[in-house]
């Protein structure tokens, strides 16, 4: 098992790297002098000399990189440029804000996804089947920000709810705190919930015409018990190997969905960062980013090996 | 004469095609005694198969059964579902062809055949782990290191299709069916397979309906024989008199097939793809053709009429 | 060995490749309804792209001095917070949101097939680049087109360049899958028996099959493409904003949504049924070339 994680892990490592080598090469080869973009026009030719020294941008390239290396596993990280403050201090508040939003996100993406997709499955054909899968292809259609507006339009402005915007941080009470992040994290759900839904029917439905099921049908098993107890074993694995990917996608779109909600989380610091060319936070946001999402993915994994222990012999399953 | 365990009488399945309904088994009749073992020979897509699906409730939903399935008296054509659940696996059992995957990849062993015991019976958890293990020495799974633990794909060909016969037998039921038990597995598995499924028979006084196309282990296990072509059954009766003394052209050319001990010829005759009376120039398709009739030319001997009726 | 024999398996590979086609599947896909009003959109939405500066006027233009009308004769659409056409605006959109998917799918279609058949040919290859690759995979898009705007500057470029990085695996394990099938057909084996050469078994027996796959990868590519365009215009981190996109359009509609839902619900609805379209198309060849898998 040890060394399946291993393994994993390393299969893994890209997954950080080359996100970060590759902000790393655009920072120092694109046009333009970091340093002196970030001081402005008004700065002094020494100034900007200055800081290429402060920021190490006159060694040799592979010089850099080296001390990149160093500074990123001892997670010397260097300051925000804005925020005066070193960017292991300024992120984990954001992160965990986000980590809030996309976990309640995924909550609802699995219920309303697995849901959607199992009536879609085992109904086929029929009325409820036909109007869920045509739900979820329409669902995947529909980009998070837009599902946002229509929920923003229907439970804050309509049915007033919810407030739009406005973060209620959790020290100021739970159910206020809650309030605040209904809705972005409904909207990233739903959007994410669609995917989910296409992934579990095809699984079901394939998993369906498999033989065993026919064997468990010559038992006189009952088909609810099939479907509960056989089927979905099977039918869970895609499930499971595309929650890594899924991660990912709520990450991203929760960096949309803070920006409409008013969140200050990962997305919403990655935006000023950009804007405000804070590099040294954009590095530490990238970084951060790419760590967790190979643990979720070694967690998935680890996950999927209980789960279905072929995996670990080596051999495919389904 | 008692009333025969399985008494099908003009069962037909009619599939719903793109192109239209399409009867692949045709006025198919045919009895099973308490006991007794019958078997099904034909080659693919004779629609042995499929009727045996019918008689255990397993067609899938393009496929439709009309005519009468009698077992123990009850008609089965028709039966509600529920009542069919009650039946299957406790009444009629099925043995599937391909082991590795007509048997769940991820439970385990235990946990598969447990599935059969707590749909049909109400036992605690210790009686149906107890119950499990008398099943896996039944089929000769004890000497073995303990399986139930397992995953079938830590087992061997035919350890899984011992796994597979165990599971049929769990409810005790009164007839097994079988297709083509034997066809995946080598020669020495094989002769294994058929000993248990002999043996069990004798044991626990089953009634068997066994399917396939090897008429050597029709010979050993089957009293009675039904050959089967293009969906209807052709001839039937003793599995004796049929291989040796066939009255159908078709049956004839299976038997002829067979290569024996002291054979002189040097070439095997081959079943010709289409049987005798459908070399029709115009080329109808078999479903459209009339039936022709089945008549008793001896006790236990029934043989389809092998001359066309006046043309459709 | 004798030219009739290569003729033979030749003329198996034609046929399979006759079948797995484009053209035939394209002829299948007219027959079914659903598939039909996703291609007329599509043609509709592009045609609307092409003709833009035809069909209407300036995007930027302030057309009314009456900001946030409601549609009208004269702006059919009505117009936004300051003063512009909304049709105008939503068909110039149409430019940017389809330049951004098809150029990001083409770019990825191309890098994708020459990666994935060399990861193919070659076991190195394969083991090392497939590795990085699929690590990429797996980094939020938006996350990094981000960072990367902060470098190179915002602008469709940038854009364009994060997509590809991130969307290329998935071609790549595409073309890598299929040429493996294709590859491990029996009648590949039949024509090796008959002495037919690498490059021919390449040309003529793998990469037909390879053909409409990759275009169903395209596909998929350029949806996601649009949607990712469109956040991130939304957000601001995508084009400038003077070019007129759906994304931004539906950005610059965050104050009005009740008080004026044609500022929102043009450019949305454009943006979904593109999208949507290309989504009921994909789905409709999938099911075409592998009937049997989960149905529809």
């Amino acid at each position: 098992m040890l060394r399946y994680l291993g393994m994993r892990l390393l299969a893994l490592l890209p997954t950080v790297a080359v996100p970060l080598i590759l902000v790393f090469l655009l920072l120092r080869l694109a046009p333009g002098d970091p340093a002196a973009l970030l001081l402005g026009d008004s700065a002094t030719p020494e100034q900007v000399e200055a800081l290429r020294e402060t920021l190490g941008l006159n060694a040799a390239l592979p010089v850099q990189f080296g001390r990149f290396l160093v500074d990123v596993l001892t997670l010397n990280l260097g300051e925000s440029i804005f925020l005066g403050k070193p960017v292991v201090e300024v992120i984990p508040q954001y992160a965990l804000v986000t980590l809030e939003i996309s976990f309640f996100a995924l909550v609802v993406a699995l219920v309303l996804g697995i849901g959607l997709g199992a009536l879609g499955a085992f109904r086929d054909g029929r009325p409820a089947g036909r109007i869920a899968t045509a739900l979820s292809i329409v669902g995947i259609s529909i980009p998070q920000f837009v599902t946002a507006l229509i929920l923003i339009v229907v439970f804050a402005s309509g049915l007033h709810w919810f407030n739009v915007g406005g973060f209620v941080p959790l020290s100021q009470g739970y159910f206020p705190h809650l309030r605040s992040i209904a809705l972005p994290a409904l909207a990233l759900g739903i959007a994410e919930s669609a995917i989910v839904a296409r992934i579990t029917r095809g699984s079901i439905l394939d998993v369906i015409r498999e033989p065993f099921v026919t064997t468990a049908r010559s038992l006189g098993v009952k088909p609810s018990r099939i479907a509960s107890v056989q089927i979905i074993r099977v039918a869970a694995l895609p499930i499971i190997t595309v929650s890594g990917l899924l991660v990912a996608s709520l990450l991203s779109g929760s960096a949309v969905v803070e920006t409409i909600f008013g969140i200050p989380g990962m997305g919403r610091l990655l935006l000023d960062a950009v804007s405000r060319r804070d590099y040294q936070l954009v590095q530490g946001v990238v970084l951060f980013t790419g760590v967790f999402v190979i643990l979720v993915n070694l967690v998935v994994d680890l996950y999927y090996a209980v789960v279905d222990p072929r995996v670990q012999l080596g051999r495919k399953s389904s | 004469m008692t009333a025969p365990l399985l008494d099908i009488r003009e069962l037909s399945v009619t599939a719903s095609t793109a192109s239209g309904p399409y009867d692949a088994v045709r006025e198919v009749s045919l009895e099973i005694p308490r006991a007794g073992a019958v078997a099904m020979v034909g080659e693919s897509g004779s629609g042995k198969s499929l009727t045996a699906l019918a008689v255990a409730g397993l067609l899938g939903e393009k496929l439709t059964p009309t005519g009468s399935i009698l077992f123990d008296g009850e008609e089965l054509v028709g039966m509600p579902a529920a009542r069919r659940r009650e039946i299957a696996g406790r009444r009629i059992g099925f043995v599937f062809q391909e082991p590795m995957s007509s048997l769940h990849p991820i439970l385990t062993v235990g946990q598969q055949i447990d599935e059969g015991l707590r749909a049909h019976y109400d036992m605690t958890t210790r009686q149906r782990a107890d119950r499990v293990r008398e099943l896996l020495a039944t089929v000769g799974l004890s000497n073995t290191r303990d399986i139930v633990g397992d995953r079938i794909g830590q087992l061997s060909g035919g350890m899984r299709q011992r796994v597979m016969i165990a599971m049929a037998i769990s409810c005790e039921p009164e007839l097994i069916i079988a297709d083509e038990p034997t066809t995946a597995l080598d020669v020495t598995l094989q002769r294994q397979v058929i000993d248990l499924l002999a043996s069990l028979r004798e044991r626990l006084g089953l009634s068997l309906m066994l399917i396939t196309h090897d008429l050597g282990v029709v010979a050993e296990t089957c009293e009675q024989a039904v050959v089967m072509y293009g969906g209807q059954v052709v001839e039937r009766g003793d599995t004796r008199t049929l291989l040796h003394e066939p009255a159908h052209d078709y049956t004839k050319a299976l038997v002829l097939s067979i290569p024996t001990l002291g054979d002189t010829r040097r070439r095997l005759p081959t079943v010709a793809s289409v049987a005798p009376w459908l070399s029709d120039t115009r080329q109808i398709p078999l479903a459209d053709r009339p039936l022709t009739e089945m008549s008793q030319i001896a006790p236990d001997h029934w043989v389809r009429s092998t001359t066309a009726k006046d043309a459709a | 060995m004798s030219d009739i024999d290569v003729a033979r398996t030749d003329a198996v590979a034609q046929e399979a490749a006759r079948v797995a086609a484009p053209p035939r599947v394209l002829h299948r896909l007219l027959r079914r309804p659903a598939a039909v009003c996703a291609l007329v959109i599509l043609l509709v939405m592009t045609g609307a792209a092409l003709l833009a500066p035809v069909i209407t006027g300036d995007p930027n233009a302030f057309v009314a001095v009456d900001r946030l009308r409601p549609p009208s004769f004269s702006q059919i659409f009505g117009t936004d917070n300051l003063g512009r056409d909304v049709y105008s605006r939503t068909v110039f959109g149409a430019q940017a949101s389809l330049t951004a998917g098809i150029v990001t799918a083409l770019i990825t279609t191309a890098i994708g097939v020459v990666l994935g058949i060399l990861a193919g040919m070659f076991r190195w290859f394969d083991a090392i680049v497939m590795r990085i690759v699929d690590g990429v995979m797996s980094f939020p898009i938006i996350v990094l087109a981000l960072s990367m705007t902060a470098i190179l500057g915002p602008g469709l470029g940038t854009v364009i360049l994060a997509m590809v990085i991130v969307f290329v695996p998935g071609m790549t394990r595409v073309v890598r899958s299929t040429a493996l099938v294709a590859s491990g057909l029996p009648m590949v084996d039949a024509a090796r028996a008959v002495g037919a050469s690498g490059a021919r078994i390449f040309w003529k027996y793998v990469l037909p099959q390879c053909s409409t796959p990759i275009l169903v990868q395209a596909a998929i590519t350029f949806t996601t493409a649009v949607l990712v365009e469109s956040a991130l215009s939304f957000i601001g981190a995508g084009l400038p904003p003077d070019v007129p996109s759906w994304g931004a359009s539906l950005s610059e509609a965050r104050n009005y949504l009740t008080t004026a839902p044609w500022m929102w619900g043009f450019p949305g609805l454009a943006l979904i049924l593109t999208v949507l379209s290309m989504n009921i198309l994909i789905d409709n060849v999938r099911d075409i070339m592998d009937p049997r898998a989960g149905g529809r």
